[in-house]
């Protein structure tokens, strides 16, 4: 009796959470969906792109809202699984979201371009893989830099600011990893620059100590990595564990990155520069309100926002602008976005070129010694 | 030293230090496999909390090494036996896959807890040593990978002499043999299942405090190393402690030695080719024991 009573209570709760409406809408309020990684391996940057849209809802609602409604961003998680991801837009796409932001992630991004397309949503998206672009849906835009800027700004790195001559190359054994490392052993080749040695990792890799020390025999004057943050952190790591600080390290990504930076001690970042999305505050060039979004954010978190968060926050407040403008009318936004010239965010400017990247700078930095700071040794830019 | 004479012994030092942890783990495996016939798929999730619960407790700053130790494994002793009285002894009775399948309900219940509390965000884990490095002939080694291995080979031994020179670790051996057999002598099977449920967690909880500083913390800590400990496990034999020993080294080994000398993309192939290839041609492993020679 007890079982059966017991089976038919599991039965009915599975019962009530399949057939739960989506979350009550009330008329006064725009929601506005995310599909993001919040749990699981990507969660280090998906919780500040969350945390960027929630600061984002705060002050569009603050500053009086939309048009007399409020905006709501409705978040979706989808974990490190491109399946999840793609179920994650659709939940948000049959709820009517006027706009959907998607994951910084590659693969979740190309995995979900189908049904962005048959749906006629646009949506904003931070994974860097050209090939994203390559694909041409009207309906994707682009908040960060793609991953070829990021390797030329590898490049310009090694060439012009290390001065190195010998490079080795590790990178994630995933879409955005190689195809990040292809391109830039393309552009060192076009420097006359060596490439003695390639190493590859898996997501969560516990033991870099093979590749470093392969690199150590390869006879390279300064690594480049392309490895999401944990990854990263660990790598750094070992390196120092390993005797290899005398290798430059440029770090592609995450060298700014808090999330990254509270895994490593002061001395693991002995000479080790870095390719970063976004040098907020004082340093960047809209210096005065960036600087109150990093004075925002850490009251409100905690912690220091890193690129994730000032993309998705910049995001958020163009899509409140054109919602604003032209209203929750998906063809509209599109219009609007397309269109879009020179908006100044807390990031740098956003100007949609056509083939949807809106964001077109990167920054070569160096940690101020005695600190886990960064400053700007050079920007680098595409040629939208 | 040569230098491929030096980057060998590098390679090595690493392998046993991975190896180490992995020993510990496929040895949790194995304890509770011997003692109760369960094979407990929450083990990665296990050694995740003792990383966990040991790096929260150093996050709070409020206690010493020794405390940190002390509390962490006493968590997982607390852990272990909420465990088995309410997932282990409600199940004993039902089919062996209905308690396996209990584990892995446990592990995804105990992954979601940890989310929740901890958050998404990896950590850095605590050592007693710290993080300096130390440089031998050339070969440098964290203080940190010198402290796991030893701690490993002397909770083995440790592990080794409760199971042959002690009373509890006798009944253990006769309750592995036949539960029913040593109930009818006497022995209080109840109690002697409680605490190996409670040292299963305990050898978990030191992995994890010993791979943390290594290896960093987040809820997913456990996910890829548990299946390495199975591999460990297969390969050893299972239910052979000694097996779990040999298992995690020729584990951990395999893993940096193949990476280093043939490929990075394809160290876990080899890794797992080498377990099915147990799996067909030696199932029982290195060291594993029919049925009538258990205990």
């Amino acid at each position: 009796m007890g079982a059966r009573l017991g089976g038919i209570l599991v039965l009915g709760a599975l019962l009530a959470m399949a057939l739960q409406a989506p979350a009550a809408r009330a008329d006064d309020e725009i929601v506005i969906g995310a599909a993001l990684p919040i749990t699981g391996p990507f969660a280090g940057s998906g919780l500040q792109t969350y945390q960027g849209l929630q600061l984002a809802e705060h002050d569009i609602n603050a500053a009086g809202g939309i048009n007399g409604k409020k905006i709501r961003f409705q978040v979706e998680d989808t974990q490190a699984s491109n399946s999840v991801a793609i179920n994650a837009f659709l939940k948000l796409e049959r709820q009517n979201a006027p706009f959907i932001f998607l994951s910084s992630f590659t693969v979740q991004n190309l995995a979900t371009e189908p049904e962005v397309r048959k749906a006629k949503v646009p949506v904003m998206y931070a994974g860097g893989g050209v090939a994203i672009a390559e694909r041409k849906n009207p309906y994707m835009f682009r908040i960060r830099a793609n991953d070829r800027l990021r390797a030329a700004a590898a490049a310009e790195s090694v060439i012009s600011v290390l001065k190195k001559k010998k490079v080795a190359i590790i990178n994630v054994q995933d879409q955005y990893g190689t195809a990040a490392a292809e391109q830039l052993k393309k552009d060192l080749a076009a420097a006359g620059i060596a490439v003695v040695a390639v190493e590859t990792h898996g997501i969560r890799d516990t033991d870099f100590a093979p590749q470093l020390l392969n690199i150590k025999n390869s006879g390279a004057e300064a690594i480049v990595a392309f490895a999401y943050i944990r990854d990263a952190g660990l790598m750094i790591k070992q390196r120092r564990s390993l005797g290899l600080t005398n290798i430059a390290f440029v770090s592609v990504s995450s060298v700014n990155e808090d999330s990254m930076l509270e895994l490593v001690t002061l001395p693991d970042l002995e000479n080790i520069i870095g390719v970063a999305d976004a040098v907020l505050g004082q340093a960047n060039p809209n210096g005065p309100r960036s600087v109150q979004f990093v004075k925002d954010f850490i009251e409100r978190f905690k912690v220091p926002p890193d690129g994730f968060g000032s993309v998705y926050y910049d995001g958020a407040m163009i899509v409140a602008e054109a919602l604003k403008k032209v209203g929750p009318d998906r063809e509209k936004i599109r219009e609007y976005l397309a269109g879009l010239k020179d908006y100044q965010g807390v990031t740098g400017s956003f100007s949609t070129a056509a083939n949807g990247d809106m964001l077109h700078r990167l920054s070569i930095v160096e940690y101020i010694p005695g600190t886990k700071d960064v400053r700007v040794i050079k920007d680098v830019f595409d040629n939208k | 030293m040569d230098a491929a004479f030096q980057q060998l012994m590098q390679l090595l030092l690493n392998g046993i230090a991975v190896g180490c942890i992995y020993a510990i783990m496929a040895i949790s495996v194995q304890l509770a496999y011997e003692t109760t016939g369960v094979v407990n798929f929450a083990t990665g999730q296990l050694v995740m909390i003792g990383a966990v619960v040991g790096a929260s407790f150093a996050l709070s700053g409020r206690l010493g090494v020794g405390e940190i130790y002390v509390m962490t494994l006493a968590s997982m002793v607390a852990i272990g036996l909420v465990f088995a009285v309410t997932v282990y002894w409600p199940l004993q009775s039902r089919s062996i896959s209905t308690v396996v399948i209990g584990t892995i309900a446990v592990g995804i219940f105990l992954q979601n807890i940890a989310l929740i509390f901890f958050g998404p965000l990896p950590a850095k884990g605590f050592s007693p040593v710290g993080d300096s490095v130390l440089n031998i002939l050339g070969v440098v080694v964290p203080a940190h990978t010198l402290f796991a291995s030893a701690a490993t080979f002397i909770l083995i031994g440790g592990l080794y002499c409760l199971l042959h020179y002690t009373s509890i670790g006798i009944q253990m051996r006769a309750i592995a043999q036949d539960v029913e057999v040593a109930r009818l002598m006497g022995i209080r099977t109840t109690l002697v299942l409680a605490f190996t449920w409670a040292l299963t967690w305990v050898f978990a909880g030191i992995g994890g405090l010993l791979l943390a500083p290594l290896w960093l913390v987040d809820v997913d800590v456990g996910d890829s190393v548990a299946l390495k400990a199975f591999a460990a496990a297969i390969i050893g034999g299972f239910g052979s402690i000694p097996g779990a020993i040999v298992g995690g080294l020729l584990v951990g080994l395999n893993e940096t030695l193949s990476a280093a000398y043939i490929s990075t993309k394809y160290k876990d192939v080899l890794v797992f080719g080498l377990m099915i290839a147990f799996l067909l041609f030696k199932p029982r492993g290195i060291f594993g024991e029919s049925v009538n020679e258990r205990g």
